[in-house]
């Protein structure tokens, strides 16, 4: 780095007379309009990112925990709509937010709908692709997760809390100690997050595994024996999320 | 078609945009805003190019930057370039990339000897991979920094001359930086090669919240300024036409008002003038 890239880098960060090379001292207040349009940028890119963390910190306070983590991480490549990759994990190492320790998990479910939402298009498989496959096929067959659906499993229940939050509804903002497994998906031009059972969350996690339709159905019982396989594949399908896979045809 | 005045397209005016036939009638877009795997974003920046002439106008390649160019978001580049087949394809006489991070934000060069050879051959390779001349832009100045080499007209002109690049020249830019640093935006507009511009760009600028107007910012937030359209007819009488963008980035407008300032840059494009 040339020495005046390295003063320039050294002003944006606070060091005003690090650029005294270059600038009269009565010129040197006005790297700020760099620092401040930086600032600006990365705050609002954060804020389109992650609505929910938004509304359960507010704007102000918001604008603040933004700007700190943009203080401390600049974005990785110039494409602004998928900054913040870090932000769930930063927030889960302040201390001044430690009461607030589910926004991590809301920030991360922020930051997965994005993801959904820009993900390659990729066409589930119909229905009729699976019933076209002989029974001895389909038990063999693998079926992944389409990059537009995916799942995010979190320890206590975040849903009802992500969704009071983006419509403003103010209620089920409770997280209760159960598990929660959510599929992602793009839908039009929007994003649908579901709640999944636990056995079709058992079967779709073998999925995304790359596990076959057989060790997925094994997975489904294991989790509630008295599970309808018939009826849990036929609810899967509907879901519009999996791509077949044979040999012949694999992702 | 004959390319007229343009828009910068913002995603929420993408349906308006699509449908609108008017003659002339081109949009501009960043390509890092598109630099996705798929989603709604692509399909409706596919459905506005489908039916107008596209320009893509980079702010990530850091071309005057001390990393090395990102041979990543190059490739990202060239993939958006050869899908959407834009009339232009332009970038920025700044950087924006150090230490392996990216900032929002068009930062100053220093126009010295070893950075011209510098920054052309970083221009230069960045055009082998894009597959294609890139028309690079006038940044705004803020600061007036001691140890240019160069006038900034003179260095973009070596640019021109050395990479085979033409220019993007922002009246905005050039009336912002006028007024924060005191060049002469008339000497500074016949002092640029007319045959190397490729496009102009017009936007809105505001007062620093500090220093008023002794300090202006280029905000993109608010309509284009008196002053800049005025430049706007003089470097026409002095190029001749080219095709002139309306740029907005903050408190975006409905689509009715950006296009009524478009409609103002058309009828300018469209006066009679003695020839350049």
């Amino acid at each position: 780095m040339s020495a005046f890239h390295q003063a320039f880098a050294g002003a944006l960060a606070g060091d005003t007379d690090a650029l005294s090379a270059w600038l009269e001292t009565s010129d040197r207040p006005t790297v700020a309009v760099y620092r401040n349009t930086i600032m600006s940028g990365l705050v609002e890119a954060l804020e389109a990112a992650f609505p929910a963390v938004g509304a359960a910190l507010g704007s102000d306070n918001f604008h603040q925990v933004a700007a700190a983590f943009a203080r401390d991480q600049y974005p990785a490549h110039p494409m602004l709509h998928d900054y913040g990759g870090g932000f769930a994990d930063w927030l889960a190492a302040q201390d001044a937010l430690s009461d607030m320790d589910w926004l991590p998990d809301l920030a991360r479910l922020d930051h997965l709908r994005l993801g959904v939402l820009n993900a390659a298009d990729v066409e589930a498989t119909p229905s009729e692709g699976f019933a076209r496959l002989s029974p001895e096929a389909l038990s063999h067959a693998r079926a992944r997760l389409i990059p537009s659906a995916r799942m995010i499993r979190f320890d206590t229940t975040l849903l009802s809390v992500w969704d009071a939050l983006l419509t403003g509804e103010g209620e089920g903002l409770e997280r209760r100690p159960e598990p929660e497994t959510l599929l992602v998906r793009r839908l039009g031009e929007g994003v649908e997050v579901r709640c999944l059972t636990p056995e079709v969350a058992a079967f779709l996690s073998v999925c995304a595994e790359g596990g076959t339709l057989t060790e997925a159905a094994e997975a489904a019982m294991a989790s509630d024996p008295a599970c309808d396989l018939t009826a849990l594949f036929s609810h899967v399908l509907g879901l519009s999320c999996l791509h077949l896979s044979t040999e012949r045809n694999s992702l | 078609m004959t390319i007229g005045a343009g828009l910068g397209l913002k995603p929420q005016h993408h349906t308006e945009a699509t449908g609108d036939r008017r003659p002339g009638l081109w949009f501009e877009v960043h390509p890092e805003n598109y630099m996705v795997e798929g989603g709604p974003r692509l399909a409706a920046l596919e459905r506005a190019r489908a039916e107008h002439p596209l320009s893509l106008h980079g702010v990530g390649l850091s071309l005057g930057g001390p990393d090395p160019l990102d041979a990543a978001h190059l490739k990202r580049f060239r993939a958006l370039i050869d899908r959407f087949t834009p009339f232009a394809v332009s970038e920025h006489l700044a950087w924006s990339r150090f230490e392996g991070q990216s900032v929002p934000d068009l930062l100053p060069v220093l126009r010295t000897t070893a950075e011209l050879q510098r920054i052309a051959e970083r221009i230069d390779a960045a055009q082998t991979a894009l597959g294609r001349a890139l028309l690079i832009e006038n940044p705004s100045h803020y600061l007036n920094l001691r140890g240019h080499d160069y006038e900034e007209t003179d260095f973009l002109s070596e640019l021109v001359r050395r990479t085979g690049c033409g220019l993007l020249v922002d009246l905005n830019n050039v009336f912002v930086s006028a007024r924060n640093i005191g060049i002469d935006p008339q000497t500074w507009l016949g002092a640029i090669p007319a045959q190397a511009v490729g496009e102009i760009h017009l936007a809105g600028h505001s007062e620093d919240p500090v220093r008023g107007a002794q300090l202006l910012i280029d905000s993109h937030d608010r309509p284009v300024a008196d002053g800049v359209w005025a430049l706007l007819d003089a470097a026409l009488d002095l190029w001749g036409p080219r095709p002139v963008l309306i740029e907005r980035d903050g408190e975006v407008p409905a689509y009715a008002e950006l296009i009524a300032e478009r409609e103002r840059a058309q009828s300018v494009l469209q006066r009679e003038r003695v020839a350049a």
